[in-house]
């Protein structure tokens, strides 16, 4: 069943001086199942918060349409804002002069959760993200990770079983980090369909079931983090420490795509376009007399600067 | 939706928002500092203008409508500030609820000024007044806090929107109840057009209820003024109540709406 | 350069601007009032309240603001680490905004002649913009010594909106002095708006203007005095904090 889909979205704003519009969403189509983490990964102004805006009804779409469980997230806004919970990153999004404990009733109310219920909830979420012992100190004084999860609890205050994380780890050290994605992944365990944006290629690959990549508004590529790197080479890399002879040598052998330069003194890398190739590769290292050899995928961060491309410092 | 819980935390929210401006400290010796020597400024343009019933008109005028108007459309910019405006504008209930409850512990400061600045200047000018006519002042001030909380909120809509304006429109708020209300002037003074917007906004009728309290009218005619004035606050609230969450569902069709 | 950026700065900022706005806006009332008193021959005071109110806003509530907004944005070290003194910055950058104040005479002008008709003769005009000018010098060196004061020393923020009120009313802004109680009227002449209201006011009016470069030479003085203690104050604070450790980059 599909939790969240976009058909031929597309959202456009004209700034003030300029002639031409800008596109954020520009054709973009995605379907993301029930049940499944999915990871939105591209650069910044890529388009992905405003895809999360159009699905949290925060913004309209100037072409397409957009459907969370089924409903048209422009016109059916009781029941979309009902069923979606928003996890922000970041220091904003709370009340600093709250405690953890009246942020999460405020937001109760807001839902709707019956008052008698209320509190039940608030406590069981409090302890759930680990805030419990400090539910009734101010925001202001929390950690960043404190802020987190309060994000987190808020976004679940109404139960709601599609949820949308945007750069949720955000400035986090990586131990609250890495907290904060077991988190994550006990949320697929109930069920829960979850749409992270992300810039963190670990995090990416350690929670998300497929990823999608994003750049200027358009959709590049939809894989499962293992398969994604199988757009960059449909077979595994060599990575080799061998003389610049012997580089030169691998890459003049028939498909071989490229021998680029790896940081470790004397260390090579040589992609390849077929099994054969691979396999004339190895025999190549091997009668050179070459012994530190190994294969491997490409990283996800490595397909992902592969496919975006050199942006570099471009806006 | 639990409304009522929903204006509670917000009004708590609210009441933090002021102290983070001011203790009692700050509140007596620099806001009130500030608001007295102000309404005392426009209090003595009555001795320049060489009117002896001016000044007590003007002193009547700036001390009902002391400090009123100010910081509570600040509200809506400050939700943007916290990066919740969004949050409530995604949220299934009514944003009104959210507004209303930040937005209300500015009318007890209003009231505070108000009724302040009326001890001290009745003091300074040396006027007394008749005891059952002062009972009439805390209500009538009240009244005018009222509708311009109700007003505040339908201005507080829109600058959710447009957050970079709201101290201009505090300004503008402030100004136009100063010298549309007739605290400065009567209403009678200003052309025909603008006595009609007079009719309908806040404090005009409250205040023309205390004037004629204070000069012995008759209970009828004073119940009268406050009735209205109860009126243009029901007026503005049920604009308000209608507007808010659609001034906010504009902010989709712009994206002027950011997630953080 | 640096007064260019700022009146870039400032002329994009609508919160810069907010008492060139609002504070004519004023004249609004206290025209209404002497014209339904009969009283046209006050508008010499209407005027000059609306000028020195807004020119002293926009040193005391945007200029005085630099030094606090600096540090918030974490600008203020790295303009301390540039080889320009920040001192001579801060003073470039406070009297530009107190400058644009003057922008709030045109407004209250066009108040009084557009929306209420009624024309504004002004004696000696020499007079009044001599005193425009030597205004904006005082208020451009009161608002470097506050800005110092709030955004170093950290005064509190009672004083700013306590000075507010109290500075014009002892000033004779809209009222003159003579109708203040006689303990108040010793600290008027405190005050440079207590001068400058008397020169704003005589520059309206027929007949010589007494003492004229005296008082204008008070007036200026005022800013020069002020000024020069303010960027003795923020080199002071500086170097306070700089032994303090209290200046990072992050």
């Amino acid at each position: 069943m599909i939790a969240v889909e976009a058909v031929s979205l597309g959202r456009s704003y004209e700034p003030r001086r300029r002639s031409t519009p800008i596109r954020a969403l520009d054709d973009f189509s995605i379907q993301i199942e029930k049940g499944e983490i999915h990871g939105l990964l591209g650069p910044n102004g890529a388009g992905k918060t405003t895809f999360i805006k159009i699905l949290s009804t925060l913004l309209l779409p100037t072409k397409g349409s957009a459907f969370v469980l089924g409903r048209d997230v422009t016109r059916e806004l009781r029941f979309v804002r009902s069923s979606i919970g928003i996890v922000l990153g970041g220091d904003k999004g709370l009340h600093s002069q709250l405690s953890a404990r009246e942020t999460l009733v405020y937001w109760a109310a807001l839902y709707g959760v019956p008052s008698h219920e209320s509190k039940s909830r608030v406590a069981a979420l409090l302890e759930r993200v680990g805030l419990t012992e400090r539910a009734d100190a101010w925001v202001e004084t929390y950690s960043r990770g404190m802020k987190q999860r309060l994000h987190l609890a808020r976004g679940l205050i109404a139960n709601a079983p599609v949820l949308f994380l945007d750069e949720p780890t955000i400035g986090m050290d990586p131990l609250a980090a890495l907290d904060f994605r077991k988190l994550i992944a006990g949320l697929r365990d109930e069920g829960r369909t979850i749409l992270l944006t992300t810039h963190d290629m670990a995090e990416a690959e350690a929670v998300c079931d497929r990823v999608s990549l994003i750049d200027h508004g358009k959709l590049i590529a939809v894989e499962t983090p293992a398969t994604l790197g199988r757009l960059l080479s449909q077979f595994e890399r060599v990575d080799f420490g061998a003389s610049a002879v012997i580089a030169e040598a691998v890459r003049s052998i028939d498909g071989v795509t490229q021998v680029s330069v790896l940081p470790q003194p004397d260390s090579y890398r040589a992609e390849v376009a077929d099994r054969p190739t691979l396999s004339a590769v190895l025999a190549q290292l091997v009668s050179a007399g070459v012994t530190s050899v190994r294969t491997s995928p490409p990283s996800l961060e490595e397909v992902y600067i592969h496919l975006i491309g050199d942006r570099g410092l471009k806006v | 939706m639990n409304h009522w819980h929903v204006f509670r935390v917000a009004l708590l929210v609210g009441t933090r928002d002021f102290r983070l401006f001011w203790n009692w400290r700050t509140w007596l010796f620099g806001w009130m500092a500030r608001i007295l020597t102000s309404a005392a400024s426009w209090v003595l343009v009555g001795e320049l203008v060489g009117d002896a019933g001016r000044l007590n008109y003007l002193l009547i005028g700036n001390a009902s409508i002391a400090g009123v108007g100010t910081f509570a459309v600040a509200a809506a910019a400050w939700e943007r500030w916290d990066g919740t405006y969004s949050l409530l504008v995604a949220a299934p209930s009514s944003m009104a609820p959210a507004m209303m409850g930040r937005m209300a512990i500015w009318i007890f400061h209003w009231v505070a000024s108000s009724l302040c600045t009326f001890a001290v200047l009745l003091t300074v000018f040396g006027w007394h007044l008749p005891f059952p006519a002062l009972l009439v002042i805390p209500l009538g001030v009240t009244l005018l806090a009222l509708s311009t909380y109700s007003l505040s909120l339908l201005l507080g809509a829109w600058i959710g929107l447009m957050p970079a304006l709201r101290n201009i429109s505090i300004n503008i708020l402030t100004t136009a109840i100063l010298v549309l209300s007739g605290a400065i002037v009567p209403v009678s003074f200003w052309p025909r057009w603008v006595r009609a917007i007079a009719e309908v906004f806040p404090a005009t009728h409250a205040l023309a209820g205390i004037r004629s309290a204070l000069a012995g009218g008759s209970a009828w005619l004073v119940g009268q003024e406050f009735a209205l004035e109860v009126a243009v606050a029901l007026g503005w609230l049920s604009l308000a109540l209608l507007s808010v969450d659609r001034i906010a569902e504009a902010g989709r069709a712009n994206g002027s709406i950011h997630l953080s | 350069m640096i007064a260019r950026t700022q009146l870039r700065q400032s002329w994009r900022n609508v919160e810069d601007l907010l008492p060139v706005i609002v504070m004519p806006l004023l004249t609004f009332a206290s025209m209404a009032i002497f014209l339904d008193a009969g009283r046209l021959d006050l508008i010499g005071h209407a005027l000059t309240a609306c000028t020195l109110i807004t020119v002293g806003q926009m040193g005391f509530f945007v200029g005085s603001e630099l030094v606090s907004a600096d540090r918030r944005n974490q600008l203020l070290e790295l303009m301390v680490a540039a080889p320009t003194a920040y001192g001579i910055t801060l003073a470039i950058r406070v009297a530009v905004i107190t400058a644009l104040g003057l922008l709030g005479v045109a407004e209250g002008w066009l108040i009084v002649r557009v929306i209420f008709g009624v024309r504004v003769l002004v004696a000696h005009p020499g007079v009044l913009l001599l005193t425009l000018l030597s205004s904006v010098v005082a208020a451009s060196g009161t608002a470097i010594l506050f800005s110092a004061l709030f955004g170093l020393a950290r005064t509190t923020r009672t004083f700013q909106h306590a000075m507010n009120g109290p500075f014009y009313l002892l000033g004779g802004v809209l009222v003159p002095i003579t109708f203040l109680p006689r303990w108040l009227q010793i600290f008027s002449p405190f005050t440079f708006f207590y001068w400058s209201a008397g020169l704003l006011r005589d520059s309206f009016r027929a007949g010589e203007v007494d003492r004229l470069w005296l008082r204008l030479g008070i007036v200026a003085a005022f800013g020069v005095l002020f000024g020069a203690i303010g960027i003795a104050v923020v080199s002071r604070m500086l170097y306070r904090l700089r032994r303090d450790g209290a200046l990072g980059l992050t």
